[in-house]
């Protein structure tokens, strides 16, 4: 019981102390599943860009810059 | 480990042995990668599938090449009923480290089973169809069509999000906890499941207490020291409050059972009785009938058989007439006038044939005369001598061969002969007779008096 006071001095409406579900917000939230079809083009379109990648490109900056 | 540059295994030191590429942050940058994998791992050793996700995730984002990770977050996609994205994960992994990688038997086992593959693929075509029902505002035909692919896929965590969210929003709060539930038994720590989970329970609060204030009016009073609390509607759950309820179940089940059972039984019984009657009646009819046609039967035949008879008679008595009126014959020519004199009184003439007629009158008139005389001679002289027993007889015989014989005499003689043996009414009808056919003689008077 006290948490839940707690934790709501965190909302930002501090009128109501209940946490309201709106439906069509929470739907957005939902995306359509891949298909077999589509996962072709998933993985084309796969960030394949990691912080060694990132690194590799800021080094190279700085040697340009350089 | 590798250089990122060249290849080359690296060792302890701060720059590649074989390149010199400096290797100290890149290093960094690995082990941050292991260390969210290996956070990633503990996550989903207890279920907590979204947390790995989120941690095995972030160990790929420093870090592509990490090849446990990318199959460690297939895998967990695969348990999350997401197959298209482990594959996805699997096939990348595939690419980055060809050989002796995990990744080649989880392909080979999606592989092996195609038509496992393609029902998973129907099973996610029919949640995205759900899905756009659910942003047509069609929410009936979207439950509908989550159950079915929840039925056929389990584990498909969105899925039972989903369908939480619809019962939500229909405020069917046990429905919507029961689909929670089992998306939690695959995904412990699902921030989505827990929010909606806390929804639900404040709902179903909501609405057991909106019942309850209907009917939980309660009264307090003090009652010496104490203070009472009960409900304004007390219910009275005594022995007799029970007795008394129980005796009026009782009633109504009695009053039930003699209403509605038992005239409805008594109808069928009713009914059964009266199609028995009207089979009886039937064969009792159709027995009446056959009886009836077999009673006409039977009189026809004992008609036939009467017809028969009296044929048979009339043939016998025909018979018996010829043998009579042969014997009369016979006896005639014998000089038996007696004897052919009763052989004639015993033939029907009208069994006789024209010729055999013929020969009845000519023996008979020659025996009628002297059968007569001798007749009347006997019975005159048996009635003289007070036999009036053979008096009778013969006179009698006389009479019925002609009435008027001897002018009456016979006829007189017969009746005197009657009257003399006692028989006085027997005398009677032929003293009557004498009077009608001899009317003016001597005699009549006398058979007039004894007439009367």
């Amino acid at each position: 019981m006290l948490w839940s006071v707690a934790l709501n001095n965190f909302c930002i409406d501090k009128g109501d102390y209940r946490i309201m579900i709106n439906f069509e917000e929470e739907l957005k939230n939902f995306k359509p599943s891949l298909e077999v079809e589509e996962a072709e083009q998933a993985i084309y379109n796969h960030e394949l860009v990691d912080m060694t990648d990132m690194m590799q490109e800021m080094l190279h900056e700085i040697k340009q810059g350089i | 480990m590798i250089c990122y540059k060249c290849g080359a295994q690296l060792d302890s030191s701060e720059s590649c042995p074989n390149c010199g590429t400096k290797i100290k942050l890149y290093k960094k940058i690995i082990m941050a990668s292991n260390a969210y994998y290996n956070a990633g791992l503990e996550k989903a050793s207890v279920r907590d599938l979204s947390g790995a996700i989120d941690s095995l995730k972030m160990s790929l984002r420093f870090n592509k090449r990490n090849t446990d990770a990318r199959n460690l977050l297939g895998l967990v996609y695969c348990e999350m009923g997401e197959v298209v994205a482990a594959l996805t994960e699997w096939v990348i992994s595939k690419n980055y480290q060809p050989k002796d990688n995990r990744a080649s038997f989880y392909l080979d086992e999606i592989q092996q089973n195609k038509g496992k593959l393609e029902a998973v693929n129907q099973t996610i075509k029919k949640y995205n169809q759900a899905l756009l029902y659910c942003k047509q505002n069609s929410r009936d035909l979207a439950i509908i069509q989550l159950k079915k692919v929840l039925s056929l896929n389990p584990k498909l965590v969105v899925g039972h999000q989903l369908l939480a969210l619809l019962y939500i929003q229909e405020k069917k709060y046990e429905l919507a906890k029961k689909s929670l539930r089992n998306a939690g038994k695959i995904d412990v720590n699902n921030k989505v499941t827990l929010r909606y989970l806390k929804e639900a329970n404040l709902g179903l609060r909501e609405q057991n207490s909106n019942k309850k204030q209907k009917s939980d009016e309660l009264v307090s009073y003090q009652s010496g020291n104490e203070t009472i609390i009960q409900p304004k509607y007390l219910k009275d759950t005594s022995a007799f409050g029970t007795i008394v309820n129980m005796i009026i179940g009782i009633v109504i089940g009695v009053a039930i059972t003699g209403f509605l059972v038992v005239p409805g039984v008594r109808r069928s019984a009713q009914e059964d009785a009266n199609k028995a009657v009207l089979d009886a009646n039937n064969i009792i009819s159709s027995k009446n009938q056959s009886i009836a046609s077999l009673e006409a039967e039977i009189e026809e035949l004992a008609g036939q058989i009467t017809n028969m008879q009296i044929a048979g008679e009339d043939v016998t008595s025909q018979v018996n007439s010829y043998d009579q009126l042969l014997q009369a014959y016979i006896c005639n020519e014998n000089g038996d006038v007696d004897a052919a004199g009763t052989a004639l009184g015993m033939v029907q003439q009208a069994h006789l044939s024209e010729a055999a007629l013929q020969v009845y009158n000519t023996i008979n008139g020659k025996v009628n005369e002297e059968y007569l005389d001798i007749l009347y001679k006997d019975g005159y002289n048996a009635y003289s001598s007070e036999d009036y027993e053979a008096a009778i007889e013969h006179l009698l015989k006389a009479v019925e061969i002609d009435i008027s014989y001897q002018n009456g005499n016979a006829l007189y003689y017969l009746a005197q002969a009657y009257r003399k043996s006692g028989d006085l009414e027997s005398a009677k009808p032929y003293y009557q007779k004498f009077v009608e056919l001899f009317p003016n003689t001597e005699r009549a008077a006398t058979a007039a008096r004894y007439a009367e």
